[in-house]
Order: structure tokens, then C-alpha cells, then sequence
């Protein structure tokens, strides 16, 4: 029998919005309960509007803020009550922004070597020479083990992001637009290391991503959402061959193919 | 003859050079662009070959410690070097516009999408607020951000990427510039609320004859909106061509692996490995000891070609034409390269 390693359970998320001085909040349901289970071994795609609470969904399922409703499991254990190294442990993100995500006054090297030393990894003569592999990995030069954050290009930071989460190989990674910055070339490098990473060592996958290919390379089951629910759910084969709710085929309908002789856009002479 | 149209950015010999502690880096190296009114010019390239900075160097916005030298960086035939940075921050915003590639970078954290959107307007148009706020509405509606009242008291945080991107696109809209640079703008948008999008700032460049600059790794994206592409590899453009010409006929080797390894919707199977250049962007830190894309051939060459080496490789690169098209512009570093590339040479240049 598959081991579950995340089971969301009817999961809701709602924020307060001001509706200006003086007025009462009103509430913005970014995840309208949603109930998901991912098996060992498994990637979800997670695909959906801009806006739609897939971030919102990650964040619930990394423990990183409470649900307003509902419970997450993580291999069996209520996340929000893991011990911060348990949990980080288990399960890592790769976050959408890597800008606001990584520390501006550190440099690579230790914002790398940080979740080796919070997990009080015993070998510590060998961080730096993992921490310099991880690099090679993700195509980063070794030059930037000495570079702060600025310093680095938009698809350079977002690899030291990617670096950062697979450095301790935790059993799950939820993966939020991991490799938007990156160009095909190296965009096809990383996501060739997370399949290798994840046959090797039977690692899980959520995988947010607005770039359908990828999804579909990548996912082994997608979900897809709408206004914070999850509207349609299916292998990723069926999906992209059958796809059934409106807005999947609308999805679909919009994919812009890469060859001029088929724009969608009519551009006057 | 065809009409010459009118250049909105003309830049030659763009140079950013950047001190790091081995050396100084070379990040930008000569690049040559330009862009005309009502057109689109992509700017594609892997990661890190210098699409940013370069875009940050036309809008005077470099970090401090880089240099830039350019023969000219003319905005409508105005000198951009020339100017002050009061002068500079009157054109930002309103004659050129940027779209950065991280919103959180040039959104400001502890303000209201409203007055980050009405402060561009009131500084540059003479307008009233409520003109303005009206203005900042329908731009956001335009975006797809619907309703778009309610956001307007929220902050950056509060929105989700894609909303943020949405946010800074209708910025640089607002004021209907004559240049627009757009680093990146979709990677946060689905695909459907791109498509809307580029459709929105196609329109809006055929009512302004906008030129744009945009910089992209979308291979979908270059194919539905460029008028011409350049191909940009290790700081410099190694490739520049009309659309077509760059989709059906890449003549450098980078650009024909760049399109060798772009995964089509629709055709990839779960088993296959992506395809991908082998090797990776060579650093470029001071003078090169080889070629910038030495040893990086496909495996077929690479058994029987050695990357040249410095000495061997000219100190200016050539620039040949190749015999496709007159706007079909090469630059290969050496013979050996050219031949790879399998064209033949009609006009030679240095
Ligand atoms: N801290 C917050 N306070 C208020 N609203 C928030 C907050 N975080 C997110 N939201 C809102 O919740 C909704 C869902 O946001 P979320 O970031 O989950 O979307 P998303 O699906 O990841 O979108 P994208 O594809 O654009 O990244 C959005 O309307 C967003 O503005
Ligand atoms: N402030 C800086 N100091 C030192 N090096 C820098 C600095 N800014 C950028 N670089 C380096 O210059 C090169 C070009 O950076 P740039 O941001 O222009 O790349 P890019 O083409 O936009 O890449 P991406 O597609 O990843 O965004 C990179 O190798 C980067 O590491
Ligand atoms: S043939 Fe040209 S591109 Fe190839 S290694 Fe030599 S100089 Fe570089
Ligand atoms: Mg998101
Ligand atoms: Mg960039």
C-alpha cells in the first residue's frame, strides 16, 4: 500500500481585507476547503488562475501559517505540531519570490550551509564541499559561493532557492514556480535533477506551476483550481487528453506554441 | 524600399563592467540594439548573460558599483547619458517604463497599491486625484485584476504573485510611454491571463505606436508577439533577426540549442529527458581563456572540436551577415564556428 505523505483535510484559509477607515473587514477566502492526499513518491501538479490560493494551499501544507478551517498531515503527523526540525526535515519549500525569500545580508555559501547547520548535520568538515556540489547541481558557479544575494541574476537566485531545499534531501518538497526565472536550457537541467532526486530517493512532489509543459512533464496527478477550490483532479495523461471542467479547457485552449507561423495574437500592418 | 521607421531606443557599444573580487567582471560586452516604434523586440538568453542589466543600464538604474560606457543610449535621439538624474527620474515612469523581472523589488512594501499606482500619474500628468484614481481603476480592470477597488488599500504582501506582476505591468502602462522594458512580465501569470495581457499591451502599443523591449525565456511567448528577436549569450547578442528568420533558420550554435531544447506543449512524454546545453554559461570574469561557448557543442562536436583558445580567437569579434536575409544578423567568434553553423558567408564585417 502507498504510504500518504501529505493528506490535507478540508482546508480553508481566509484573510482579512480593509474596506477602507471605518468600515468592518471583510473576509477573502483564499482557500474555500480543500481536501487533498499525496502518496510517497507521487507529483502533484497544482495548476490555476492567478490569485486562485495555490500559494496560500503551499503555505498551509508547509505549516507556515494556520488554517482557518481544517488539518494537515504530514507522513501522519499534524504539521503544526512537528517540531520545527522535524518539520524541516521532512518538508521543504522552493518559494515563488526568490527575492524576498533569501537573506540580502548573507552570502550563498552560508544561506546553503544555514539548513545544514539547523538540522545539526553531524558531518560539518563536509558542508562546504555539499554545499559547492548542490551548486554544480543547479548550474550556479562556484564564484558565487562568495556573492550576496543582489549580486546574483533573477534565474541565478531563484537556483540558490532550489539549492537551499534540496541541500538536507527532505521527503517532501512543495515546489511554488520553481524555475519561472530560468531559460529552457536550464530550466530542462533542474527539472532533470528533481526527477533524478526523486526516483533516487522516492521523494514527493507538489509542484505549482503556470507553465503547463512542465506540469506535464513533471506531474504524475494534477489538480486544478478555481477560487480556492479544486475544481478538477486527474492523472496527468487524462487531464491533458480529457479534460472536463471549463475553465481546464480554457486553461488548455491558451497554451502559446512556439512557432511564429501559429501566432493567436493578429497584429495590424 | 521600406519605409524607415522612426527608432525609439538606439543603443551601440553598451559596456557594463562590474568589480568582484577575482577580477572585474564583464557582464555586458558591446551590445548593439534598437528598438522602433510600435515594434516588439525580444531579448531571449540563458540565465545570467546580462538581459537585466542591460535593461537596468538603458534606465540608468544600476547598482552602484557597475559602469556603464556606451557610444550612444539615445532615447527618441536624446542623449540618455547626457542627462541628470532629476532629468532621468522625469523620463522614468513616463516617457520609458520598466516592467522588472521581481515586483517586490521596485514595488515599495509599506505602501498601498493605490498610491504606488497614483504617484506615477500625479507626478507626470497634470491630472486631479480623482482623474487619476479613476485612471488607476480601469488600468488594474484592464489587467484583470476585477474588482479592482478593493485592492487598491492593499499592500504587495497581500497579493499573490501574480496579482504583484499584474500590479507593476499596469504601472508602466499608465503613462503611456514611448519605450516600454519588460523584464520577465508573465512568469507569474497563467496562461490564459498572459494571453490577455499581451493582448493588452499590444493594443495599447498599436494606439501609442509604443516600442517595446521584451525580455522573455518563453520560446510561446517570442513566437506570438516579437517583431524581431535578438539572442543574447554571455553578454553579448550573438544572433538578431526577424521572428521567423530565428525560429526557422538560427544560424549560432547557442541559438540552435536554445531551440533544441524547448519542451512543446502537448508533444513531451513523462520518460523522456529534457534536452539541454551542455555545460553552463562560462563566467565572465575578466578576459576569456576560450571562447565564450567553447566546449559547449552538442555532443556530435565535441568529440571531434576543441574550443579555441584565446590566442586563436580574434580580439574583436566578426560579425558576419549571413545570406538569409538582410536583417539577419550572425556574430560568429571564428571560421571554425561558421562552418559548424553550416551557412555560408555572403558579407563579411569586423
Ligand atoms: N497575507 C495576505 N493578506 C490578504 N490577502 C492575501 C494574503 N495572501 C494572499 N492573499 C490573497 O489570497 C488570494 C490567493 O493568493 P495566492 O497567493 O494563494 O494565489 P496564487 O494562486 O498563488 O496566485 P499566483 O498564481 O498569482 O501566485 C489572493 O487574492 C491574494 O491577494
Ligand atoms: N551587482 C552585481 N554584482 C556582481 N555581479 C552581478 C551583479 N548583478 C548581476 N551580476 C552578474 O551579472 C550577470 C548578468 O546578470 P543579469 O541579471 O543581467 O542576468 P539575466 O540575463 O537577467 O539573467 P536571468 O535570466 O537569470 O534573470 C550574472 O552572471 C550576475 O551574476
Ligand atoms: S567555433 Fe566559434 S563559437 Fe565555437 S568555440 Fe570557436 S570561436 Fe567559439
Ligand atoms: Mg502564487
Ligand atoms: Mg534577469
Amino acid at each position: 500500500m502507498a504510504d500518504t505523505m501529505i493528506y490535507g483535510y478540508d482546508l480553508v484559509k481566509e484573510y482579512p481585507i480593509s474596506r477602507g477607515m471605518f468600515k468592518r473587514k471583510e473576509l477573502l477566502r483564499a482557500v474555500g476547503g480543500v481536501t487533498l492526499q499525496v502518496n510517497k513518491g507521487e507529483v502533484l501538479g497544482l495548476v490555476g488562475e492567478s490569485g486562485c490560493g495555490k500559494t496560500t494551499l503551499a503555505r498551509l501544507i508547509l505549516g507556515m501559517i494556520p488554517p482557518t478551517a481544517g488539518s494537515v498531515e504530514i507522513a501522519g503527523q499534524n504539521i503544526n505540531k512537528l517540531a520545527r526540525l522535524e518539520r524541516a526535515k521532512t518538508i521543504q519549500p522552493i518559494f515563488q519570490d526568490p527575492y524576498s525569500s533569501l537573506n540580502p545580508s548573507k552570502t550563498i555559501g552560508s544561506i546553503l550551509t544555514l539548513p545544514l547547520r539547523i538540522q545539526r548535520d553531524r558531518e560539518s568538515h563536509s558542508w562546504e564541499k555539499r554545499v559547492r556540489q548542490t551548486m554544480d547541481l543547479v548550474g550556479l558557479a562556484q564564484r558565487m559561493y562568495n556573492q550576496y544575494p543582489n549580486q546574483l541574476s533573477g534565474g541565478q537566485r531563484q537556483r540558490v532557492a532550489i539549492a537551499r531545499a534540496l541541500i538536507t534531501r527532505p521527503a517532501v518538497v512543495v515546489c511554488d514556480e520553481p524555475t519561472s526565472a530560468l531559460d529552457v536550457s536550464v530550466q530542462s537541467q533542474i527539472l532533470n535533477l528533481l526527477k533524478e532526486l526523486r526516483e533516487e530517493l522516492n521523494l514527493t512532489y507538489v509542484l505549482i506551476s503556470h507553465n503547463l509543459a512542465v506540469v506535464q512533464h513533471m506531474a504524475t496527478r494534477v489538480a486544478v483550481m478555481y477560487f480556492g477550490h479544486v475544481v478538477e483532479e486527474e492523472k496527468t495523461n487524462i487531464l491533458f487528453e480529457e479534460p472536463k471542467h471549463e475553465y481546464t479547457k480554457k486553461l488548455l485552449g491558451s497554451i502559446l506554441v512556439p512557432d511564429p507561423n501559429k501566432r493567436i495574437f493578429n497584429k495590424k500592418e | 524600399m521600406i519605409n524607415k521607421k522612426e527608432v525609439v531606443l538606439e543603443v551601440k557599444n553598451l559596456s557594463i563592467d562590474i568589480p568582484v573580487s577575482q577580477g572585474i567582471l564583464h557582464p555586458v560586452d558591446n551590445i548593439n540594439l534598437h528598438v522602433e516604434r510600435g515594434e516588439i523586440l525580444c531579448v531571449v538568453g540563458e540565465s545570467g548573460c546580462g538581459k537585466s542589466l542591460t535593461s537596468l543600464a538603458i534606465m540608468g538604474l544600476l547598482p552602484k558599483n557597475a559602469q556603464r560606457t556606451a557610444e550612444t543610449l539615445e532615447l527618441n535621439k536624446e542623449d540618455l547619458q547626457e542627462l541628470t538624474e532629476r532629468q532621468l527620474a522625469d523620463i522614468r515612469g513616463n516617457r520609458m517604463a520598466m516592467i522588472f523581472q521581481e515586483p517586490m523589488t521596485s514595488l515599495n512594501p509599506s505602501f498601498t497599491i493605490e498610491n504606488q499606482l497614483l504617484e506615477p500619474l500625479l507626478r507626470h500628468k497634470e491630472l486631479s486625484k480623482d482623474e487619476a484614481r479613476n485612471q488607476v481603476i480601469e488600468m488594474l480592470e484592464l489587467v484583470g485584476i476585477k474588482p479592482a477597488e478593493p485592492r487598491l488599500r492593499q499592500y504587495p504582501h497581500q497579493l499573490s504573485g501574480g496579482l504583484r506582476q499584474r500590479v507593476m505591468i499596469a504601472m508602466s502602462l499608465l503613462c503611456n510611454p514611448d519605450l516600454i522594458i519588460a523584464d520577465e512580465p508573465t512568469t507569474a501569470l497563467d496562461v490564459t491571463i498572459q494571453a490577455q495581457i499581451l493582448e493588452l499591451m499590444m493594443s495599447l502599443q498599436e494606439k501609442f505606436n509604443t516600442g517595446i523591449l521584451f525580455i522573455t525565456h518563453d520560446m510561446g511567448v517570442v513566437a506570438n508577439i516579437a517583431d524581431r528577436v535578438a539572442v543574447m549569450y554571455a553578454g553579448q547578442i550573438v544572433e538578431e533577426g526577424p521572428v521567423s528568420e530565428i525560429f526557422d533558420n538560427p544560424a549560432h550554435p547557442y541559438t540552435r540549442g536554445l531551440m533544441g531544447c524547448i519542451p512543446v506543449p502537448g508533444k513531451l512524454g513523462q520518460d523522456n529527458t529534457l534536452g539541454t546545453i551542455p555545460g553552463m554559461v562560462p563566467s565572465v570574469v575578466n578576459d576569456f581563456q576560450s571562447c565564450r561557448f567553447g566546449g559547449r557543442w552538442d555532443e556530435n562536436y565535441k568529440e571531434n572540436f576543441e574550443p579555441c583558445r584565446l590566442t586563436e580567437v580574434p580580439k574583436k569579434r566578426r560579425s558576419f551577415k549571413v545570406n538569409l536575409n538582410e536583417k539577419h544578423l550572425v556574430h560568429f567568434c571564428c571560421d571554425e564556428c561558421l562552418h559548424l553553423s553550416e551557412h555560408t558567408l555572403v558579407e563579411g564585417s569586423s
